[in-house]
């Protein structure tokens, strides 16, 4: 063997230990982070860890989407699925890096048989955004979503019409069959002033929010929620609900004011 | 099928016809000043100038009939910056000489095989982003945020004076387009392939695409719970998204301009290869890769610093009659006169 080929043996030999050395260790460094447990940045925050409490986590059965990358703060969408075997009853959404990190808290009643739910939510830097959702039989389930907070693209600063201001917009299906779950869409007009910003002339004008939301029907709660100044303005909420019986919708929006709308939808059954 | 993905289709299917009428007949502002500032023969700007005229008239006709709600586009925003749009501009302009057209024309032939297209894209991508959200950013905004103007007027008011300035612009740019030049006789025919009729008709058709646009945004996107943002045909941030969602598609959703950017592309490609005019072709020496490099990534500064490309803000934005995207376009004109005279004009003084 000429020594060329011997010096190129030998050349391999060592690149391909080298390589794989690097590829034991790339795969170790891929495979890490799932080793460690998906969910571990709700433990670092006090009020996620107060919200669990006691109760036995689950790190399965939430679904939680956020996108990866989002380039206004101010207006994240926010989808959250659940698939428990047992009813969820309460949730609650955090985002620690916020001045405030409570988003909301919804409690659920029996016409929700499963958690589908959308909103828009704020977020003032990048972070994990954790949900803690609990079961009927006292469980804690618990999701966790990064998101990449870029400046905005376009600074467009919106303008907000005071006349404008706790207009509500409700979509409900036409007809609903009993039992089976369908959209409803809710949606009002509101700045969800956070206290924190300086308008147009310099000053900064103190917190007003919408505080809670209300839907019952016939008198009977289905989903109540609390509002934090880390939701987005113009609070929207998609939900899904499943009645049992015809009646009415009722909505109800409060604002930390007192000031308060409603508005009311039939609810027929097909 | 809900109305995110109603717009998501039109965008698809606007993307495809633009894409094979640009393959078709070669639209591109940046040729049509060149055969103008050259004295070559040719109707490309004529056919520039027709988009003109018919996305002037389609949008402001969807404004008027209240379907569309342009003051919610980025042209009629209440502030923006009187350095950046005009300085945006030059960038851009100068860029798109340097590559030889803009970002629209890129992917045009990128569909036909042009592989010099490639890397403009990813050039103008990277840096459009660059500039949006990434290390650029934040001087950006430095910038803007110390030359912000908020004018009482954004646009022609409306009423009388938006009806009389629609109509007579778009007389003048229908007289411009409509008149057969002394060009018409091209003895060496080296200036235009394509047939004054071919020019005028593709003319026609991009016009008609950013009403279509308008109109998919702005009428089927606009949902009480969930508006999608009101825009037409641009192609700086959507080259930028392309890219951006191919490697964050798992948490990033499809926009109305990556389905444009992708309709292109496939239109494109289509024609292309049922005309047979598909060829793979690169780069003949690395000076000139360094100049569509370069080309490309001051398209995609300035392209993001102006809100827009010769497309975006010379037909999109114009067709709003905002005062903001006279500026843009203006500056674009200016910059591409720049490079004009840096890598074009010895072209016809060696061919006369």
């Amino acid at each position: 063997m000429n020594r060329l080929a011997y010096q190129s043996n030998f050349h391999s030999i060592r690149t391909r230990r080298q390589f794989l050395a690097f590829t034991g260790i790339g795969m170790a460094a891929l495979l890490a982070p799932s080793f460690a447990g998906a969910t571990s940045v709700w433990r670092q925050l006090a009020a996620a860890r107060n919200s669990v409490g006691d109760a036995a986590v689950l790190e399965e059965g939430l679904q939680l989407t956020l996108p990866l990358v989002a380039e206004d703060g101010s207006s994240v969408p926010l989808s959250i699925k659940s698939n428990t075997p047992s009813r969820i009853t309460r949730l609650e959404l955090f985002a620690p890096a916020n001045p405030t990190p409570e988003v909301a808290v919804f409690e659920f009643g029996p016409e929700i048989q499963s958690v589908n739910l959308t909103t828009r939510i704020r977020l003032s830097e990048s972070q994990t955004v954790i949900a803690v959702a609990h079961t009927e039989d006292g469980k804690a389930v618990v999701a966790e979503r990064p998101v990449r907070v870029t400046v905005s693209g376009c600074v467009a600063p919106a303008k907000s019409d005071p006349s404008a201001e706790m207009k509500a917009r409700v979509r409900t299906p036409k007809s609903w069959a009993a039992g089976t779950s369908a959209e409803v869409l809710t949606m009002i007009s509101h700045p969800m002033v956070t206290g924190l910003a300086e308008d147009a002339s310099g000053s900064t004008p103190p917190t007003r929010i919408i505080e809670k939301f209300e839907a019952t029907l016939n008198g009977q709660p289905v989903l109540q929620a609390r509002y934090f100044r880390s939701l987005a303005a113009n609070p929207y909420l998609k939900f899904e609900v499943a009645p049992r019986h015809e009646g009415e919708l009722q909505f109800r929006w409060i604002e930390d004011t007192g000031r308060s709308v409603e508005h009311t939808e039939p609810v027929v059954l097909g | 099928m809900s109305h995110i993905e109603l717009v998501l289709w039109a965008g698809l299917a606007i993307g495809l016809i633009f894409g094979a009428c640009g393959q078709a007949t070669g639209f591109c502002l940046h040729r049509g000043l060149v055969q103008r500032w050259s004295a070559r023969g040719g109707y490309k700007l004529q056919s520039f100038a027709l988009a003109l005229a018919v996305a002037l008239l389609g949008t402001q006709l969807l404004a008027v009939m209240g379907l569309v709600d342009l003051s919610k586009s980025l042209y009629l925003m209440p502030g923006y910056s009187w350095l950046l749009l005009p300085v945006g501009g030059l960038l851009f302009g100068y860029g798109m000489g340097m590559a030889n057209g803009c970002g629209a024309r890129a992917l045009v032939l990128l569909g036909s095989g042009n592989l010099r297209s490639l890397v403009v894209l990813l050039c103008l991508g990277i840096a459009a982003y660059m500039t949006l959200t990434g290390v650029l950013g934040p001087l950006r905004l430095k910038l803007s945020e110390l030359t912000t103007v908020n004018p009482a007027l954004l646009s022609v008011p409306d009423g009388w004076p938006r009806f009389l300035a629609t109509v007579v612009a778009a007389g003048v740019l229908l007289l411009f387009a409509l008149r057969r030049t002394s060009g018409d006789s091209d003895p060496s025919g080296v200036a235009s392939t394509t047939s004054r009729r071919a020019d005028l008709v593709g003319g026609v058709i991009i016009g008609l695409l950013v009403v279509a646009g308008w109109f998919a945004t702005g009428w089927i996107g606009n949902d009480d719970f969930d508006p999608l943002p009101v825009i037409s045909l641009t192609f700086v941030a959507p080259i930028g998204d392309v890219i951006q969602y191919a490697m964050l598609a798992t948490g990033m959703s499809l926009r109305f301009g990556i389905a444009v950017v992708a309709g292109v592309i496939v239109g494109s490609l289509v024609l292309s290869l049922l005309r047979r005019e598909y060829r793979l072709q690169g780069f003949e020496t690395p000076q000139q890769m360094l100049r569509y490099i370069v080309g490309g990534s001051f398209m995609g500064v300035g392209g993001a610093l102006a809100l827009g490309c010769s497309i975006g803000q010379g037909l999109t934005g114009l067709s709003t009659l905002s005062f903001s995207s006279m500026l843009s376009a203006l500056a674009i004109v200016l910059g591409a006169r720049l490079a004009w005279k840096q890598y074009h004009s010895h072209n016809a003084h060696h061919a006369a």
